[in-house]
This record gives structure tokens, C-alpha cells and sequence, in this order.
């Protein structure tokens, strides 16, 4: 953008910004187009006044006459009172060619005008300083003086050259002009005054809609995002804006929501568990009881602050996700071994619940990734599939691995959510049928944080329902 | 009296169950939707404790199915949800009150003897049947201003047949209300716990509380 000088062209005001620059357009134009105009006149009133001046030089040229020895004026001086002694007098004066000068006007009386250094036969016009000290404008031009007697111009009597200046004052023509440029200097500014003033309407109804759209956005209040800015009134010029703040509104408004919820979900998931613990321990210490009671107590508060524990540092780790603070540590693993390793610590589980597993473990040798991101995505997919197995159900267990792309499977028979629903488990706190098996220890973290670790691993993952069987598919 | 507990979480629900008894209820649990509706549709409760968030079927609904077949039990909700919209959703579905996780298992308890009080229409935690007085917040009894030395399940039935003063309290209706759940109903086992009970309230010296209606059940109250 063009930076003119003028502070105030820059001021924060759009309105004052536009008027501005508008009426600083305006003064501009008009002061060209009123200096032109001046000109214009000036020029064609000096024309005007020169052919008048050059119609009494000529006049006069054509009153002068010569004979074989000397040059006669053919009129009296009472016969051109523009020439006399009056108050703003013209004046005249005849010059030889060789500067002695012949007649002059009585206007003159004892002055003389200034005889012109170089003159030809073509009139030539100067602004000069009149004898009586007036500004005035005279022509002056030389000319050959007609015979008196015809006889001499035939009988070849040489012509002898003289040379007329005549010069008038200037008054009535400044005065013209100077009325003439008041008048366009007050015009000029009446117009300007007025278009400015018009222009602060027009520029204050133009700007109407964006006045609207402030105030409609002071009204959204940062407690209150359900609020959208109106389309209704704003131009076409302001769509795209009013769109995209009612699209940052969403969001803002979904995050807000989703933020929320969370902290609600994260209240209630650590309520129950610590419910449990106070209740525990209310009833217990009710009464004296025999030392085998504490003890089965002193496990029962252990298991709930563990899996309090754990429930904290799944929300720390997605917190750290959420904000980018986990960094990539990747090592060489041997990846079947390791999937397997994993999976020791749910063998007790599995025993107890009558599973079987089944495994395709079909990747040879090592692979290169963050090992302690992908044991939290296998510990969660395992948990989740001994936890939703039915009694004596199927779980199995597969990777593969096509080029560089690693992929990793989890099934387990027993799945009563739908494939629809299989789309929200990664959401955070969701859970199938609004119900929980065995909260505290599990809460509806697990499979929200195996996606971000997935994320973080540049990986991806789905999940799926099909006929009673839940399998998670990940790819990293 | 009977109380019902249903709650998901494990540990909650066992320690709810135990706190419950040891204060002299008889307690059934359940640990999903499915369980809990049933237990409430096939035996008359005085308090069911109920959790929102229920495998299967959760406990609105429960509440709502309930409401629907007339039943009187009183329920109370105990749930994590603490917003002023779960509560007022929880009481217009037809809860008789809420109670918010974690609680105080003191205050449990009191509620569930409020409840008890309302459902037997009696406003005083201390009930007076001559020179009888049964204190429901203390869990004790005196009779002429003497405290009588009763077990928990002795209490439990006193003050089940206390709360229904005046009228005639089947045995079947005392196995429920008073008794294990999973044993089954024998009359006179309910006749011994009478005679235990009998032999610690009356006195030779002052006039007999607990009648027997033959072939109907018990009364306790002053003889007319």
C-alpha cells in the first residue's frame, strides 16, 4: 500500500482513512481543474486585450504618414482622449528605425517609453512598467508609413521604416482575473466542503454492515459460543468473513464443548474409583475387626488407587500428546518377541477367563519403532479385547509387514457394539451401551490414547465390527 | 429392612453391600441393569440404591420401568453425574433421592433411614408404642426407659414391625423385608426370632406388645 506522508491518511479509523484520502483526491482534482480553468481564461482575456491593443497600434500606424522628408501623425490630439493626460491614459510613441524618436502621446508629456532593442514587422506583446509606475502591456512592431502623395510611391522615393510601440494598463484585465479566480477558488471549495460532507454519509451508510457485524460479534460472548453472526444483513463483500468466523466459532465452540466434556468425564471416571476407596474404608473403619478384614481391605484401596494411578497417566500422556511434548525414540525390535512379551502380563487373565488365541505373527527379524508407544497400543488393544471377550471367546493376534508398512491386528469374538459405533471408540471417554465393566481400572481413555500413540507413531488405526467380532487394525 | 444395591463398580458395590449389613439390612446387590431390574421387579424393597451407568440397561431406565409397574420402593440414585440437570432428569424419573459419588457412607445411611421413615409414612426417627421407644438413628430400643440389649437382626425386626405399628405383618412379609434372601422362607424360623425377641421386650410387669394372629402373622402395638 501506497504510504503518503500524512499521518492521519493512516489513522486506525476506516471511515477517517477512506474521507481521508478521498477528500485529499478531491482537493487535487479540483485544483488542477481550477488552475486549468484560470489559465484557459487568462490566456483568451490576454488575447482578447492584445487584438485590442494591436487594433489602436494599427490605427494608429494607418494615421501615420511620410513624405520625402519626414513623418506626419493625420490627427489632432483632441481626436484620441485614450491618449491624453486622464487618469489611467494609454500611451504611444513613434521611433525612426534608428531610435530618434518622432511623436508621442501626450499621456507621456516629458517621459518616453522604453524604445524595444529588437523589433520586427510581426507584432510582438510584453507586460512592461507604465510611465506612471502601472503594470500594463504594450506592443510595439515596426511599419512603413504610407505616402502622403501617391506621386511619391510611384515616382520610387525610398520608404523609410518607423517603429510604434503602444502600451495600455492591465488594470481591468487583473481585476478580471482575480474576481475570476475567487470565484473558482470559492466554487472549488464549496464543492469540496460539500462532497466531503456527502461522502461521510455515504461512506458512514456504506459502512453500516460492518458496524452490524462488530456489534453482532461483541454479542458472542466467550461464555456463550452457541451464538452465530447473522448472514442475513451482511453484504456480499463480507460473506466470506462472516463464514469464516462463524466457521472458527464452530470450532472454538466444539473444542470448548469437547474440552467440557472432558474434564466432566475425567470428574466422573475419578469419582467411582474414589467412592469406592472412601466407602472401603468408611465401612471398615466402623468397627474393630479382625486383622484378615484390613488386610483384604489394605488390597481392595491398593487395586483402586492403582488404577487411579493408571487412569492419571493415560490423561497425562494424551495431555502430552494433545500439546506435542512426546518425541519419537525409535530402536530396533524384534517385533514378534515383543508382541509377545507384551502379552504375557493378560495371561492370568485370559487362564482365568477360558480365551483362546490365536496367532499370526508372520514379521521376520527386526523392525525400527518407538517401542514404549507401540507397548501402550498393544497393552490397550490386548486389554480391550481380554476385557470384551466373552468366557471361553477367541482372540487373535496378527502382523504383518508389506514394504515398510507394518500392520498390526487385534480380534476377539464377544463384540456387542455395531460397526457404526466402532467409529467412536476412539473418542475419548466413549463406551458401548453408556456402560463399564469393571470401572477404576478401566476407564474410556484406553483406545483414545492408542490412537494418539498411533498418531505420534505416524501410524494409523481403525476398528470394526462385523458379526459379533470387534477387530482393531493398526498400521505404522 | 431389604435393600437392593446395584452398582457396576466391583469394590463400590461390595463395600456398600458390607457397610449396609453390618448396619443391620438385609442387602441384595447386582451388578449390571439387567440383574438389579429384576432383583427389583421380584421382591419388594424398601430402599433400592441405584447407579446411572449400568451394563445392559442403565438406571434411568430401570427407575422409569419401575415407576411404570406402580411400584412404591424408594429409591436412591448414587451416581457420579453432579450436574443440576442429572439430578432434576434423576428425581423427575421418578427417584426419591440423589446422592453424588464420593459420598459419606454415614450420610448413605441416613438417607436410606429417611427413605425407610418416609416409606412406612412416619415422620420421628423415634418411634413410641406405650412405654416402648425405638430410637431408627441409634438403632436402639427401651422399654421403660431401660435399654434393651437386642442383635442386629432382633433391632432389624423390631423395627420393621414397629414401622408398621397397628397392623398385622405377615411371616412371608417378614422373611422379606427382615431376612436373607437366598435362604428359603420357613415359618418357624420367623416364630423363633419372635420368641427371641418377646422374651427381651416384655415384662411380666407391663402389658404385652407383640400379639400373635394365628394363622396370619404378627402385630405389634397396644392391645385395644
Amino acid at each position: 500500500m501506497l504510504r503518503l506522508p500524512f499521518p492521519w491518511l493512516h489513522s486506525h479509523s476506516l471511515r477517517f482513512r477512506l474521507l481521508a484520502r478521498v477528500t485529499l483526491a478531491l482537493i487535487l482534482i479540483f485544483a488542477v481543474a481550477a488552475g486549468s480553468l484560470y489559465l484557459i481564461m487568462r490566456a483568451s482575456l490576454l488575447a482578447e486585450f492584445d487584438a485590442g491593443l494591436l487594433t489602436q497600434a494599427s490605427s494608429l500606424a494607418s494615421m501615420t504618414e511620410q513624405d520625402t522628408q519626414k513623418f506626419k501623425l493625420e490627427f489632432e490630439p483632441g481626436e484620441m482622449p485614450e491618449f491624453g493626460a486622464g487618469h489611467h491614459p494609454n500611451y504611444y510613441q513613434l521611433w525612426t528605425l534608428d531610435g530618434q524618436s518622432l511623436f508621442k502621446s501626450i499621456s507621456l508629456a516629458q517621459r518616453e517609453l522604453k524604445h524595444p532593442d529588437r523589433v520586427t514587422e510581426i507584432p510582438s506583446y510584453h507586460f512592461v512598467r507604465l510611465p506612471d509606475g502601472k503594470e500594463g502591456r504594450e506592443v510595439t512592431f515596426v511599419f512603413k508609413p504610407r505616402f502622403e502623395d501617391e506621386k511619391d510611391r510611384l515616382s520610387g522615393t525610398p520608404s523609410r521604416a518607423a517603429v510604434l510601440a503602444v502600451a495600455k494598463p492591465i488594470r481591468n484585465l487583473k481585476d478580471t482575473l482575480e474576481r475570476f479566480a475567487a470565484a473558482l477558488a470559492f466554487v472549488s471549495a464549496a464543492a469540496i466542503g460539500t462532497s466531503v460532507l456527502m461522502m461521510w454519509l455515504v461512506i458512514q451508510r456504506g459502512l453500516k454492515p460492518l458496524k452490524s457485524l462488530a456489534d453482532d460479534i461483541e454479542r458472542v460472548g466467550a461464555d456463550d459460543l452457541s451464538k452465530r453472526i447473522s448472514l442475513n444483513e451482511a453484504p456480499q463483500e463480507l460473506t466470506p468473513i462472516v463464514h469464516r468466523l462463524n466457521d472458527l466459532l464452530a470450532r472454538l465452540d466444539a473444542a470448548l464443548t469437547r474440552e467440557k466434556s472432558f474434564t466432566a468425564d475425567v470428574a466422573h471416571e475419578l469419582r467411582t474409583p474414589l467412592a469406592g476407596l472412601e466407602t472401603v474404608l468408611e465401612v471398615c473403619a466402623s468397627r474393630r475387626r479382625e486383622p484378615e478384614a484390613y488386610e483384604t481391605v489394605i488390597g481392595k484401596c491398593l487395586r483402586l488407587a492403582q488404577g487411579m494411578h493408571g487412569m492419571v497417566n493415560n490423561l497425562l500422556l494424551l495431555a502430552r500428546a494433545d500439546a506435542n511434548q512426546l518425541s519419537l525414540q525409535l530402536e530396533r525390535v524384534q517385533l514378534s518377541t515383543f508382541i509377545q512379551e507384551c502379552w504375557i502380563a493378560f495371561e492370568p487373565r485370559v487362564n482365568a477367563r477360558n480365551l483362546t488365541v490365536e496367532w499370526n505373527l508372520t514379521v521376520n527379524g527386526e523392525v525400527l519403532v518407538d517401542k514404549e508407544k507401540l507397548r501402550i497400543v498393544l497393552n490397550n488393544l490386548f486389554d480391550n479385547a481380554v476385557t470384551y471377550t466373552e468366557e471361553g471367546g477367541r482372540i487373535s493376534v496378527g502382523a504383518s509387514r508389506i514394504a515398510e508398512r507394518i500392520t498390526l491386528s487385534v480380534s476377539n469374538t464377544g463384540s456387542r457394539i455395531s460397526s457404526e459405533d466402532a467409529a467412536h471408540l476412539f473418542d475419548r471417554f466413549w463406551r458401548g451401551d453408556e456402560a463399564r465393566t469393571d470401572a477404576g481400572v478401566h476407564c474410556g481413555l484406553g483406545l483414545s490414547l492408542c490412537r494418539k500413540m498411533v498418531e505420534v507413531l505416524a501410524g494409523t488405526i481403525k476398528a470394526d465390527s462385523q458379526n459379533g467380532i470387534f477387530t482393531a487394525t493398526v498400521s505404522i | 429392612m431389604r435393600v437392593l444395591v446395584v452398582e457396576d463398580f466391583e469394590i463400590l458395590r461390595e463395600s456398600i453391600a458390607q457397610g449396609l449389613t453390618e448396619a443391620g439390612y438385609t442387602v441384595d446387590t447386582a451388578a449390571d441393569g439387567e440383574t438389579g431390574l429384576w432383583h427389583a421387579e421380584s421382591n419388594d424393597y424398601d430402599v433400592i440404591i441405584l447407579d446411572l451407568m449400568l451394563p445392559r440397561i442403565d438406571g434411568l431406565t430401570i427407575l422409569k420401568k419401575l415407576r411404570a409397574k406402580k411400584s412404591l420402593t424408594h429409591v436412591l440414585i448414587l451416581t457420579a453425574k453432579d450436574t443440576s440437570a442429572d439430578r432434576i432428569k434423576g428425581l423427575d424419573s421418578g427417584a426419591d433421592d440423589y446422592l453424588v459419588k464420593p459420598f459419606v457412607f454415614a450420610e448413605l445411611l441416613a438417607r436410606v433411614r429417611a427413605l425407610i421413615r418416609r416409606r412406612y409414612d412416619v415422620k420421628s426417627p423415634v418411634i413410641r408404642i406405650a412405654d416402648l421407644e425405638i430410637d431408627t438413628a441409634a438403632r436402639s430400643a427401651r422399654r421403660s426407659g431401660q435399654t434393651v440389649d437386642l442383635s442386629a437382626r432382633e433391632y432389624s425386626l423390631l423395627e420393621y414391625l414397629a414401622h408398621r405399628t397397628g397392623q398385622v405383618v405377615t411371616r412371608s412379609e417378614i422373611w422379606e423385608h427382615v431376612y436373607d434372601f437366598n435362604s428359603t422362607a420357613e415359618s418357624n424360623v420367623v416364630d423363633v426370632f419372635i420368641g427371641h425377641l418377646r422374651r427381651k421386650i416384655e415384662r411380666p410387669d407391663a402389658p404385652r406388645l407383640i400379639h400373635t394372629r394365628r394363622g396370619l402373622g404378627y402385630l405389634l402395638g397396644q392391645e385395644t
